[in-house]
């Protein structure tokens, strides 16, 4: 039992106090999504609101390499290092990196502070993140009431998306699509209900960092087993 | 009788300013130092109001004076290096120039400082001063002692000079005698104590014993801007090593120009790419779901461009571009530079100024070089105002930094390589010409283009693509080093118009490591960072090669398409990084920040807000703390080194067995 669908893990909640004709409970009390052959299911629009709680949210904009190595210098600042370093304490501002291949058409050499060093690949000049830095697409890991799985991206831009607790709310609208195991939503077919489980955000950052760096070493079967690339 | 007494910072600027002064009447004596000439000329200096004077030129070899302990109480061995923090300085001096100094300025009654107009240049006025004083102590007591201020050796400028000077500045003075005496005392205290705990553990180091020249007795030097040039590398390395790939995915759209043909332009995908297979795949198919091969033109845009010509030429900029475009080291570049200003050939190679006042006559600079038989005729066109070229000779831009002492680095005079019999090196031969066309680019006429963009949507996606047409290539005819081509004509869709997507794709990627760090790309961290100066960058640099602590890697390929010569940490130098974190001393070891507040300060007393006494008795304090926890934890910082030193020699094993 529950009077606030925003604050708990919505797998426990058996009955809702809550207006009943409140977008969240009528979300909450909805049918489900269907789960049965969720990978062959292709391009079908919601037809209704669904709740969900986030679990993980990845910006899949940016490497999880360039992920990690942010979080960790969150984390513990001794770790950041001085060929592209950026914190918050003033006199550490660094110039991190250099860019001498790029004239900035302006025939100076261009400065970047904290740009990801190491996301370059053959055919692009991706020091940078990719594409429209308002444009980052976050990849969520949803779960409805029964504690079903799904994953969800953003078509818009959804600043809040950037700080989104775990075990926040949202509601997916209709008119989303869902396309093999995952719900794709641009700004009319969400709304964010915030809220969040408090457990969920302890040592969230920490948290967030194992999961990126999980996910790095299961994408790498070459490397070995401290983490570091097989030579 | 009125006698001045001028003296420079080289032999070799005495000899210019003396011909220039006398109108080529300057008789030459020896003196008492084999590298040092004496120069004697008549000249009437306005300032003095005295009519044609007896004057004397001479010179000195750089610093005269320097700081030290004395050796029978403070050398090496015989104190305990944690003394060093207090232990009373000594200024030792160079004999023979000295005495050459105190027997020209014996009678004199001005003495006048020629030295290069930078902070060290004051400094070692102010070292001048104190020498001519052991014999002539009336001249700095009657306030007799003046100070020229030049920035190259073209005749008019070192007349005005001669007849405009200045006080010297002792704030200026106060400055470097600060960074003198923390280098010192900080310098020679850690450098012992490393030295003392590292020496017995390299003996058997493989790597160490390789680079080192025999018998050569290892030392591990420290210095405050040595130690965070190291810091720079080692992370470059260490974020390559452990650097992991990852997989992206992106979508193209090709599509059919106006008359069916296939465009040969690509569209990219706005959101640039996307580090999931699944989410890249979702849009991908629900864009065909919804569109197939029909898109929409949602942006036209076209404007003029400009490729900018570069700015004016600063020390810095200098050294990464022949890093760059030559393989030059910063240190041969500024070497080069230097006998080139040496010999009149161009102005004062230290500079960070990147704007020309406003004053000066670049046009007569550039004319000297119409009958220059590579770029007389791109001058020539130049300055012709009735060419029918497109590039005309503009005022140069204007960057924001001016070190109130210096012009950019500009010619003075034109030297023909191919037709007159010099001696200029390999080096100066490259370091001129680029000096030349980089200032020739800074006068001419920008780089115009047009720049078309047209964007795409395609199922909710957003795709683009940019075109550019270079119209009047201008500068770039004499600054080959700046690249600008036309790309392919995009199709002249109108917005809005329907286009047919003729192929869509979905493509994969990976992320590649960053590369290690190349001597261009450490100098500029070094400049933006407030590492050394432009004038001690390269010192720096030299001195982490010498010390073993970074090895070079020679870049593959040859002539112009070689790549770049890298840097790589040894273990030695690795371990010290990482036993300084180890010991919580990083960000004022291997970190830039504690020498970057120390160029704050010294700064602030130059400008007149700090004492020097407030600023070193700081440092130096800190510096104290520091070494009171390196020596307690220096058994930490040998481990750090052995830990590491059997990580690489197990790397080593590893690859010897694979291979």
């Amino acid at each position: 039992m529950t009077s606030d669908l925003r604050k708990v893990d919505i797998t426990t909640v058996t009955n809702v106090l809550e207006d009943p004709n409140s977008l969240i409970v009528k979300a909450f009390n909805n049918e489900t999504w269907p789960t049965k052959d969720i990978f062959q299911r292709k391009l079908i629009t919601v037809n209704r609101p669904l709740l969900f709680q986030v679990c993980m949210i990845e910006n899949i904009s940016r490497s999880k390499l360039t992920q990690v190595d942010e979080l960790q210098v969150v984390i513990d600042p001794r770790r950041q290092k001085v060929d592209r370093l950026s914190t918050s304490r003033d006199r550490q501002q660094l110039i991190s990196e250099v860019n001498l291949d790029d004239d900035d058409d302006d025939g100076t050499t261009s400065y970047h502070n904290n740009s990801g060093v190491g996301n370059g690949d053959s055919n692009y000049t991706n020091n940078k993140d990719a594409g429209n830095l308002n444009q980052h697409v976050y990849k969520l890991i949803l779960q409805d009431k029964k504690g079903n799985l799904f994953y969800a991206i953003n078509l818009d831009p959804i600043p809040a998306l950037k700080t989104c607790f775990l075990g926040s709310k949202l509601i997916i609208l209709p008119g989303a699509k869902f396309n093999r195991g995952m719900f794709t939503f641009n700004n009319s077919t969400v709304k964010l209900m915030y809220g969040l489980i408090q457990q969920w955000n302890d040592g969230k950052l920490q948290k967030v960092t194992e999961y990126l760096q999980n996910e790095l070493d299961s994408q790498n079967p070459t490397l070995n087993a401290n983490g570091k690339r097989n030579s | 009788m009125v006698k001045i007494l001028c003296v420079a910072e080289k032999n070799s600027i005495a000899k210019n300013v003396a011909q220039i002064l006398s109108g080529g009447r300057s008789s030459m004596r020896p003196s008492t130092s084999p590298y040092i000439k004496n120069y004697d000329f008549q000249y009437d200096f306005q300032w003095l109001n005295m009519g044609r004077c007896n004057v004397t030129m001479t010179a000195v070899a750089g610093h005269l004076m320097n700081l030290a302990f004395s050796q029978n109480e403070y050398g090496w061995g015989k104190c305990d290096p944690n003394l060093l923090f207090d232990a009373p300085t000594i200024d030792e001096m160079d004999d023979k120039i000295v005495k050459n100094l105190q027997n020209e300025g014996r009678h004199a009654t001005h003495l006048m400082i020629w030295t290069d107009c930078d902070r060290e240049g004051e400094c070692i006025g102010w070292e001048i001063v104190q020498a001519v004083n052991r014999s002539n102590s009336s001249l700095v007591s009657s306030d007799s002692v003046y100070r020229a201020v030049f920035s190259h050796l073209e005749p008019s400028h070192i007349i005005a000079s001669a007849n405009r000077p200045r006080k010297l500045d002792q704030r200026q003075v106060d400055a470097v005698r600060a960074r003198q005496e923390i280098d010192l005392r900080a310098g020679l205290a850690f450098t012992r104590l490393l030295t003392g705990n590292y020496r017995s553990v390299l003996q058997s180091d493989l790597e160490y014993k390789q680079l080192a020249k025999k018998d050569d007795k290892p030392v591990i030097s420290y210095g405050t801007c040595q130690f965070p040039t190291l810091g720079f590398v080692v992370d470059r390395y260490e974020r390559v090593i452990n650097f992991i790939p990852e997989q992206f995915w992106h979508i193209l759209l090709s599509v059919k120009d106006l008359d069916g043909s296939e465009s040969k332009v690509k569209f990219q995908w706005e959101r640039g790419h996307l580090f999931d297979r699944l989410a890249v795949l979702s849009i991908y198919e629900h864009c065909i779901g919804t569109c197939e091969d029909r898109a929409k033109v949602i942006h036209v845009s076209s404007k003029d461009t400009k490729k900018f010509r570069p700015l004016p030429l600063t020390t810095v900029e200098l050294q990464k571009n022949c890093s760059r475009f030559f393989k030059l080291s910063a240190k041969k570049t500024l070497d080069a530079a230097e006998k080139l200003y040496q010999q009149g050939y161009i102005s004062y190679p230290r500079t960070e100024t990147d704007k020309f006042p406003a004053k000066t006559d670049l046009k007569s600079l550039l004319n000297k070089h119409q009958g220059h038989s590579e770029w007389g005729p791109y001058v020539t066109n130049l300055m012709n105002e009735n060419s029918t070229s497109t590039n005309k000779y503009q005022w140069p831009r204007s960057g924001n930094h001016d070190d109130q002492a210096h012009p950019p680095i500009h010619p003075i005079l034109c030297v023909d390589i191919a037709k007159t019999d010099n001696r200029m090196t390999s080096d100066e031969k490259t370091v001129y010409n680029y000096v030349v066309k980089h200032f020739l680019a800074c006068c001419s006429t920008d780089a115009r283009g047009r720049s078309t963009t047209l964007k795409l949507d395609w199922g909710g996606e957003t795709f683009y693509a940019n075109g550019i047409q270079v119209l009047e290539r201008n500068f770039l005819d004499i600054y080959q080093w700046a690249d600008w081509k036309s790309n392919d004509t995009l199709p002249a869709y109108q917005m809005s118009d329907d286009v047919v997507v003729s192929k869509t794709e979905m493509k994969s990627g990976q992320t590649s490591p960053p590369k290690h760090m190349t001597e261009s790309e450490l100098i500029m961290l070094m400049d933006a960072n407030g590492i050394g100066t432009d004038a001690t960058i390269a010192d720096h640099i030299e001195k982490i090669k010498s010390r073993n602590y970074i090895k070079v890697q020679t870049g593959s390929g040859s002539g112009a398409k070689k790549t770049a010569s890298v840097f790589l940490p040894t273990s030695l130098g690795r371990s010290l990084v990482h036993g300084f974190e180890k010991i919580g001393l990083e960000e004022s070891f291997s970190k830039p920040f504690l020498r970057r507040d120390l160029e704050k300060d010294l700064q602030l007393i130059c400008g007149g807000t700090k004492d020097k006494k407030d600023v070193v008795s700081l440092i130096i304090g800190m510096y104290r703390n520091y070494y009171q926890i390196t020596t307690s934890q220096m058994r930490n910082l040998i481990k750090v080194y052995n830990d590491i030193k059997a990580e690489s020699q197990g790397q080593v094993t590893q690859r010897n067995r694979v291979n």
